[in-house]
């Protein structure tokens, strides 16, 4: 398919276990639920791998691993920052996934529950915790049942010496937060909190809290299977190494969850989604996180975080997604979404995001602007950085991209008009149905 | 002007009621709704009284001065 190939993905056991869509360096995520045998016949015959608190630190520091939430923290660091914690601590998986374009975490769930229960109670063992939690989506029913089947099978089977509580998150985009997955674990509902140090000495239950990405954890498993230098042998040489998943969404709506070697094109990982690349108006990267970008800016990119960043990009928490419609009311829906998810509890946010909204709106839509233009980075530079959690810095920097990279389409609107007549808006306030294959 | 400590809003308990605002114009300033923005995080020892008055008249304990380890003064009020 490719020169970029390795022939280690091929053997790679896998986040996506598949045979039918094994294609080049990328994996399409099927929907089917692997059983606790399944998951022995995919990834070895060890029950459960088990390893140390310093061997684990010094093992993910050898394989490279980032965390997979959207923020990329190197996970050894992470977890070395909890050495004086162990012993006493709370192991919790956030699978919540509030954002809406994405879906990587629940299709994960879904298709192999028992590799990331697996990573929970490697982590939870190495760090001698005396419980863990494992926050799931809300309102997806098939992730409930994949995970109720897979504890039911390890509980028979008495796989796990730290019991996993599965939770279900609360709706709304900022219940995705860290700080507010602690308060809901605490009872004391979803809205983020303040917790100025890092690692949390006082989460869950008033203990040290370990939190990560449920696919972080999946990758914790695999690098304990299969060893550091496999994990190493994929991707790009000399680093990122390794393989990610990724929501693909395309300009109808229709998403695709994939796993892809880290270094593939993106264009060739797109195509799974059959997007036509030269057919979308904008990309949005890395979702409510990321960037609105012109097409082209993509056609030679790779699946290279560092690489990615140098050139102002990311894929976030492994987010990509097309558009046909005019970009401008592209970011406006998504600022508008997000100042609708504020907690109310920050003034730059409660107040701030809801101006900046109606301002962008006012542009996207051509409406007067009694202000000007120039109002709308006015307000985006009152507001960054001011937030409880990071929600708001989400709409600035969308705000940002869109107003600098469509500088152009910014002066036609202000004069009413727009190059976008066509297309329905993809990035907020749709329903997102998966692709089917044939 | 020497920094002895760093000043830090907890956006979350904040009400903006300004009050930091009023003591320190120097290191913060209002924005459009009246929300303190710290403008200069370091904090002169000239401020540092005003500074203590702002954390003791903050009605929701939002406004926080973090003294370096050792510069902790021992005299707080
Ligand atoms: S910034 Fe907004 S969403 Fe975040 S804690 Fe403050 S009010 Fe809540
Ligand atoms: S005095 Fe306290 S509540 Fe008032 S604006 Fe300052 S930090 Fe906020």
């Amino acid at each position: 398919m490719s020169s970029q190939v390795s022939s280690t993905f091929t053997n790679w056991p896998g986040l996506v276990v598949s045979q039918v869509q094994a294609a080049g360096s990328i994996r399409v995520m099927p929907q089917r639920s692997m059983s606790f045998p399944d998951h022995l016949r995919a990834h070895g015959d060890l029950r459960m791998p088990k390893v140390d608190f310093a061997s684990l630190v010094e093992m993910l520091d050898e394989a490279g691993l980032s965390g997979r939430g959207g923020a990329g923290f190197p996970t050894a660091k992470k977890l070395a920052s909890m050495a004086s914690y162990v012993g006493r601590s709370i192991v919790v998986a956030n699978g919540s996934e509030s954002e809406p374009l994405a879906h990587k975490d629940e299709s994960l769930l879904i298709h192999q529950p028992h590799l990331v229960l697996e990573g929970i109670a490697i982590v939870a063992g190495a760090l001698g915790a005396s419980k863990a939690y494992l926050m799931a989506k809300t309102k997806n029913q098939m992730v409930v049942s994949a995970v109720e089947a897979a504890l039911r099978e390890r509980r028979k089977l008495r796989l796990d010496k730290v019991p996993v509580t599965p939770r279900i998150a609360d709706p709304g985009y900022t219940s995705g937060v860290e700080t507010s997955i602690i308060q809901q674990l605490n009872g004391k509902g979803p809205k983020p909190a303040y917790f100025p140090d890092r690692p949390i000495a006082t989460g869950v239950s008033r203990k040290p809290t370990f939190i990560s990405n449920v696919e972080t954890y999946a990758t914790i498993a695999l690098i304990a299977r299969s060893g550091p230098s496999f994990y190493r042998s994929m991707g790009v040489q000399g680093g990122p190494y390794g393989s990610q998943l990724l929501t693909i969404v395309s300009h109808n709506g229709a998403y695709i969850v994939v796993e892809a070697e880290v270094g593939t094109p993106i264009s060739e990982i797109v195509n799974y989604a059959q997007v036509d690349i030269t057919a979308a108006s904008s990309v949005l990267m890395g979702g409510y996180f990321g960037q609105i970008v012109q097409p082209d800016r993509i056609v030679d990119l790779k699946l290279n975080q560092p690489e990615m960043k140098r050139l102002g990009l990311g894929v976030g928490a492994g987010i990509i997604g097309f558009s046909s419609a005019c970009p401008l009311v592209e970011a406006s829906g998504i600022v508008a979404y997000l100042a609708s998810q504020t907690a109310g509890q920050c003034g730059p946010c409660f107040l701030g995001l809801p101006a900046l909204a109606k301002e962008i709106g006012r542009l996207a839509h051509g409406a007067a602007m009694p202000k000007g233009v120039e109002e709308i980075g006015r307000l985006a530079d009152q507001i960054v950085g001011r937030g409880g959690c990071a929600m708001p810095d989400g709409a600035i920097i969308i705000t940002r991209s869109v107003m600098k990279n469509f500088a152009d389409e910014v002066r036609l609107h202000e004069s009413s008009r727009c190059s976008f007549s066509k297309g329905r808006p993809n990035f907020s306030g749709t329903k997102y149905e998966r692709l089917r294959l044939n | 002007m020497k920094p002895i400590a760093k000043i830090a809003i907890n956006p979350i308990a904040c009400d903006g009621h300004g009050i930091c605002a009023e003591l320190l114009p120097e290191l913060i300033h209002l924005d459009d709704w009246g929300y303190p923005k710290i403008v200069h995080e370091d904090l002169p020892i000239e401020l540092l009284d005003h500074a203590r008055k702002a954390e003791r008249l903050c009605p929701t304990l939002a406004f926080l001065i973090h003294y370096p380890p050792s510069s902790q003064p021992i005299h707080r009020l």
